[in-house]
């Protein structure tokens, strides 16, 4: 991988891992600004080892969702992430109640366990249920009714 | 917002994030640097452990046959259960490196479990180990400080020492409990995700 190509790579998946990251710690920036930088970090100290026949996508994925599913090892910041961070808005339909609606979303999200947490952020953010199931290394059905059952208990937490 | 589809569109409400972070120029550097950095690391601190365990070596081939026999073995005891502990550490963390977080989730989630697993056999049994060797190395040399040393400042080697030894033992208590901890909550996301 040239210097060019991984620049590329970083304005393409940048936001997307830190958009994941962040979700996964509560609406925290911080955190996700860091994790997301050592994210970055790895894929270029390994892309040598990256298989061509792979999906790079998939890759940087994998390695983020690994990351902050570690992150506790690093630090104890389970009960300390914050969900006072919030992103910004861009919509014309913008209203001041959208404020309040996404820090329930981030606080109903937080409320998942970890796993399930990942694979609903990607849900989210459009990823294909077979690109999900490569990242997490479960089968396409068994991510299916793990989906459908999280995306139940996410609606039911954020219409209450 | 009634459905998962209101969810949906409210997620994708948010601006594209432009972070505070570095460029992807500073990026690579940083890689590059951390690399280089790591590779020090390990050549100094097996450097360092090396030297100490050369000296301790040299130490008791010299001064072995003596007649303060029991100082060497104190000392000794002392030194092998400091090294024995950095040595245990160093080597856990560089083992833990190896686990690429370039795997799928279940297939890093494994790997870290049994990581801890491994670590967990081994602390419940060095540690221990290297606590015991301590104490004994110390309340083998206690006799020859109090020959050696004012009554004053004997108490006060045998009152910091004892003080140190709680201190590190309320230090490694914590670690183990820590990571139990996590122990347990990254067995239960292996299991949620098996679910």
């Amino acid at each position: 991988m040239t210097q060019a190509e991984f620049t590329e790579l970083y304005k393409k998946y940048f936001p997307k891992v830190f958009r994941l990251c962040k979700g996964y710690f509560g609406g925290n920036s911080d955190i996700a600004t860091d994790i997301t930088q050592e994210v970055f970090v790895n894929v270029w100290q390994q892309h040598e080892t990256f298989r061509q026949e792979a999906n790079i996508g998939t890759w940087i994925y994998q390695i983020a969702a690994n990351k902050c599913l570690l992150y506790l090892r690093k630090a104890s910041t389970r009960n300390e992430q914050s969900t006072e961070i919030l992103p910004d808005v861009q919509d014309e339909t913008y209203d001041t109640s959208t404020d309040e609606k996404l820090q329930k979303m981030y606080a109903c999200i937080a409320q998942l366990d970890d796993s399930n947490r990942l694979i609903i952020l990607m849900v989210l953010d459009g990823l294909g249920y077979d690109e999900i199931a490569a990242i997490v290394g479960v089968s396409e059905d068994t991510l299916r009714v793990k989906i459908h059952r999280i995306k139940k208990a996410l609606t039911a937490c954020v219409t209450t | 917002m009634d459905t998962f589809d209101d969810i949906q569109a409210l997620w994708g409400k948010q601006n594209e994030p432009h972070p505070s972070a570095d460029s992807p120029d500073k990026i690579m550097a940083k890689a590059d640097k951390n690399k280089k950095e790591l590779r020090l690391n390990h050549l100094s601190t097996m450097a360092i452990l090396t030297v100490t365990v050369g000296v301790v070596i040299w130490y008791a081939s010299v001064f072995g046959n003596r007649a303060y026999t029991d100082v060497t073995i104190g000392l000794f005891l002392m030194i092998a259960s400091m090294i024995l502990r950095i040595g245990f550490e160093y080597f856990s963390l560089r083992k833990f490196n190896q686990i690429t977080p370039k795997n799928t989730t279940k297939a890093c989630l494994e790997a870290t479990i049994s990581f801890q697993k491994l670590r967990r056999r081994i602390q419940f049994f060095v540690t221990p180990l290297s606590l015991l060797s301590y104490v004994l190395g110390f309340v083998m040399l206690l006799p020859y400080i109090k020959a050696g040393v004012s009554e004053g400042f004997y108490w006060y080697i045998l009152g910091s020492g004892v003080v140190l030894l709680i201190f590190f033992s309320v230090i490694i208590y914590r670690q183990i409990k820590r990571e139990i901890h996590l122990m347990n909550h990254l067995e239960e996301s292996y299991t949620k995700l098996m679910e």
